[in-house]
């Protein structure tokens, strides 16, 4: 990273910055893709092992990935409903992985998923994580624009 | 999956998430993500103690 950005220096040229909504498309559709645009490809590695371990151990402990129905949320307080459905758009963050378990037909019911919480809720971390990645990689883009 | 096996993997995935953010030199990753992965355990080890403490 660093000495291509160097190479790229001496040459008397800034770094090509990718724009941001760049490294957001890519950073969601593959986790670490993002600080891989910006060329910072140890970060890249950490959050891609990160976002694919959580989905995959995740995926392994049959987590659920369903978008709650009506019926399912049917004599909750609207508060719970409201954090079970915050949870399940959360899990969408993960991107790639989320979209690659519904290709290969990873169907759990949503209450299924309530039971095997812990499979739940590493998908639910995935998304966070690749949001964070996401989120970091921008705040360089910026530092590097300036 | 058992509870400690489960706080460990968790744990770690912090651990690499926080070592990831910010600009620094790889010694000084790894020396975070130790850090973020022992305060895990000792924030899980120490409310496990917590809880018995106070509930028995």
């Amino acid at each position: 990273m660093k000495a291509a950005a160097v190479k790229e220096m001496r040459a008397g040229e800034r770094p090509r910055v990718p724009p941001a909504w760049l490294l957001v498309a890519a950073g969601w559709l593959v986790p670490g893709a993002a600080y891989l645009l910006l060329r910072r490809y140890l970060q890249a590695a950490l959050f891609a092992c990160a976002v694919w371990a959580a989905f995959g151990v995740g995926f392994a402990l049959h987590g659920g990935l369903a978008w709650p129905h009506a019926t399912d949320l049917a004599g909750l307080d609207g508060l719970t409903a409201l954090l079970l459905r915050g949870g399940a758009a959360a899990q969408t963050l993960a991107g790639g992985p989320y979209l690659l378990a519904h290709l290969l037909g990873h169907a759990t019911p949503f209450l299924d998923g309530r039971l095997r919480e812990y499979g739940t809720t590493l998908f639910l971390f995935a998304g966070l994580l690749n949001t964070l990645a996401i989120f970091t990689a921008t705040g360089v883009e910026k530092e590097q624009t300036q | 999956m058992p509870h400690d096996l489960y706080t460990l993997l968790t744990a770690s995935l912090v651990a690499v998430s926080i070592a990831a953010v910010g600009n620094r030199t790889a010694g000084e990753r790894a020396r975070a993500g130790a850090r973020a992965f022992a305060l895990c355990l000792s924030a899980v080890i120490g409310g496990g103690w917590l809880m018995r403490l106070l509930h028995g």
